[in-house]
């Protein structure tokens, strides 16, 4: 550390470093699925879970390409996707952007705690 | 001259050859090895199949064909034939109370609630101040039942905690009030039983459960008598180290473990009869047996549990060798205690409590096999003459004194499948062999009833694999707490479970069981068997019964090859100062080969009794010199 670190501005530092967000999973979903049951039972599969995470609007349709974005936004390396059509993908970030970790329509809640678990290290549930 | 002879040994798993050339003078120089599954029972026709495979993959191997071969050689095969079978002598049921002793990795809330059960759309009939557990049906929202449980609490109910069938109980405790202890995940929600007095318990995350798992503390909620303490301790027991519990009394019945009548296990030898009770455990029956000595036959007490393990296992080996289940007879025993996980009747959520059980392996020598079929068949398959000659346990030790480093006297420890047979060659005189029951199969056994499996191809893949588990995408930790990398995620389904390392790849174990445990289950199945056994099959060869008096054990047989056995044996076998290690036959072969490459020696040399033998390892092939 220089030792203007030291001084006055370390904790601007420090928050820097920080970053701009919380340890939270990032979820970003297509335009128009804000209301969507998908992204309710996601949410609910992660607030079961007890991993703090953060929904925004994404601009694109797709869910694998959203969970690769989130994922690399996310301070967990681990990002949830929705799509328009209603899929759910799960990306991390030392994954391809093209090759999510998971994917499925239909089990939005189990996507939710197994995007959770990846971050908490227990098995996933069954998709 | 030279000729091309091949040995051959049908085993109970495999089947091996050995080629060999012998020159002018009776040397033979060996050229290679076989080996294929064997097709059928041990000992009978079906076996031609496997052995004219082994023998064309070895000859193939080496430039050869069938039609150059002089000479097969195969041994006179021990007729031993083993079974395994499982009882268990304890049985818990618990009928004056329920509980729900599971573990959801996510129950909400935290601490104790005690009152009576209500069903959740009940709730509006409960008058203010009244104390109850709310039971959250299957169909019901997270959203709804916090919904309707809040509405109790502005009613003035007490409810103290709720029982959930979906994974929702974070959910539900999230958006309430007040905060109660809710456990969810419960299956079989509609059997708990309504309008009974229940209490709910949930740990702060980290903690476990400290009132339902105390006798005291189950007796304190519900005001138990002395008496009723004693038959809640089966519960209180099983609650150990939960998260969360449910305990809800029921008005009648009772809670115990109780002994089932298992049965008396009678030793017949040549002297009298020797009875020991199978609810004694495992180590009982191991001493009355030692005590009896080699029984001529096993019997159990006709109409109860070890009566009906006996009659099951006669009746497989009578099927085996087409005789009948009278004719048959057990020359020996191996009973272990173990514990089985059963289901507890009376759980709601599939608990398991681990029951006391022995475990039993046994073996039978039956009839002389009929070899001269297979020998008649074999030799009409490929046109080659073939001879039966030498015991099985005289050849296997001529093999396994091609191990680099050993010399006479030698004893050796066959561990197969079914049987661990050993055997001694003393500095001068005859071999000396014996057969003992209990070997793969039964660890195969022991594992999967311990870890509660149920999946016999499950627990033999435990056995033989070693364990590592999943770390995080891109790292697997290994038994030994090493840690390996990938470049690549791993399958998520794979992801922070415990995994077997396969040759082909990476299979998922899916128990709850925790690596450690896994591990420890293994390494106990395979000491139990195998170290008890060749100790127990070494007294039996060894001068006098004194083991100390052997100076060399070479291990062979398929449960050699084991990553892990060979080093038991070793570790326990160095108490004796006796020198034992997994065989190299022929300083190439590892433990396999050993009956083959003794056939073709003991045909290369004359009388067995009269060989000598002169080893170069120089040139990678091995000689030997007829006196």
């Amino acid at each position: 550390m220089t030792p203007s670190n030291t001084s006055g501005s370390g904790d601007d530092d420090l928050e820097r470093l920080r970053g701009p967000s919380r340890p939270e999973i990032v979820i970003y979903y297509a335009p128009g699925m804000a209301n969507s049951p998908v992204l309710r039972d996601v949410l609910a599969g992660l607030e079961e879970e007890g991993v703090p995470a953060n929904a925004v609007a994404g601009r694109f349709g797709e869910a694998v390409t959203l969970a690769a974005l989130a994922a690399r936004e996310s301070q967990l390396e681990v990002g949830l996707g929705i799509g328009s059509d209603g899929s759910a993908a799960i990306g991390h970030s030392r994954c391809k952007p093209d090759v999510p970790l998971l994917v499925s329509k239909g089990a939005a809640r189990a996507m939710g705690s197994n995007a959770a678990r990846l971050v908490k290290g227990i098995p996933l549930r069954c998709v | 001259m030279q000729t091309l002879v091949a040995g051959v040994d049908i085993g109970n798993s495999t089947t091996e050859v050995a080629v060999a050339e012998l020159d002018f003078q009776g040397m033979a120089r060996f050229l290679g090895s076989g080996i294929a599954p064997t097709i059928g029972i041990k000992g009978t026709p079906q076996n031609v199949g496997g052995v004219t495979r082994a023998l064309n993959d070895a000859l193939m191997a080496v430039g050869r064909r069938m039609g150059d071969l002089r000479m097969i050689l195969l041994n006179e095969a021990t007729p031993v034939i083993a079974g395994v079978a499982m009882e268990t002598i304890t049985e818990t049921v618990i009928t004056e109370s329920t509980m729900i002793g599971h573990n959801p990795s996510t129950p909400g809330g935290s601490g104790l609630g005690f009152g009576k059960t209500l069903r959740l759309d009940e709730l509006d009939r409960a008058s203010p101040g009244e104390k109850v557990i709310a039971l959250i049906p299957g169909p019901c929202d997270f959203e709804e039942a916090a919904r309707q449980l809040n509405r109790a609490f502005e009613r003035g109910v007490d409810v103290q905690g709720a029982i959930a069938l979906k994974d929702d109980a974070v959910l539900i405790c999230n958006r309430l009030r007040r905060a109660i202890p809710v456990v969810d995940e419960v299956t079989l929600i509609e059997n708990v039983p309504i309008g009974m007095m229940g209490a709910v318990e949930v740990a702060e995350p980290g903690q476990q459960i400290r009132v339902l798992s105390n006798p005291y503390g189950i007796a304190t909620l519900f005001n138990l008598s002395p008496e009723e303490t004693k038959n809640i301790v089966p519960v209180a027991r099983a609650l150990i180290g939960n998260r969360s519990a449910v305990v809800i009394k029921t008005p009648s019945g009772d809670v115990k473990e109780r002994r089932i009548p298992a049965g008396k296990l009678a030793f017949i030898t040549r002297t009298g009869r020797v009875q020991v009770d199978v609810q004694d455990g495992g180590q009982a029956i191991m001493s009355a047996l030692e005590k009896a000595g080699p029984p001529q036959d096993v019997e159990g007490e006709p109409g109860t549990n070890i009566g009906g393990m006996i009659r099951r296992i006669k009746g497989i080996m009578a099927e085996l060798t087409s005789q009948s289940a009278e004719a048959v007879r057990i020359q020996d025993v191996l009973a272990l205690d173990t514990f089985v996980p059963q289901r507890v009747r009376g759980g709601l959520a599939d608990e398991f409590f681990s029951e006391n059980a022995v475990a039993i392996g046994a073996m039978v020598k039956t009839s002389r096999l009929p070899m001269q079929e297979i020998a008649r068949r074999l030799e009409a398959e490929t046109g080659v003459p073939v001879e039966i000659s030498g015991q099985e346990a005289e050849m296997a030790i001529l093999g396994a004194l091609t191990t680099p480093g050993t010399e006479r006297p030698l004893a050796i420890v066959d561990m197969g499948g079914g049987s661990t047979d050993a055997a001694l060659m003393p500095a001068d005189g005859a071999v000396r062999s014996a057969h003992l029951a209990g070997a793969g199969d039964l660890v195969t056994m022991l594992i999967d009833s311990r870890l509660g499996l149920g999946d016999r191809n499950l627990a033999e893949e435990i056995k033989i694999h070693p364990l590592a588990r999943v770390e995080s995408l891109f790292h697997i930790r290994l038994e030994d707490g090493t840690v390996r990398f990938f470049d690549q995620a791993l399958p998520p389904h794979l992801f922070a479970r415990v995994i077997l390392l396969k040759p082909e790849g990476m299979a998922p174990v899916k128990t709850g069981h925790s690596l450690d445990h896994i591990v420890r289950v293994r390494r106990e199945a395979k000491s139990k068997v195998f170290v008890t056994n060749a100790l127990r099959a070494l007294k039996r060869v060894a001068p006098a019964g004194d083991i100390r008096s052997i100076d060399f054990v070479v291990m062979v047989g398929g449960s050699a090859l084991d990553f892990e056995i060979p080093s038991m044996i070793s570790d326990a076998l160095a108490e004796y100062g006796i020198v034992a290690g997994g065989g190299n036959i022929r300083g190439t072969e590892g433990p396999r080969n050993a009956v083959a490459t003794g056939l073709v020696l003991a045909s290369s040399a004359g009388p067995a009794s009269n060989t000598d033998r002169d080893c170069k390892h120089d040139t990678g092939n091995w000689r030997t010199a007829a006196t």
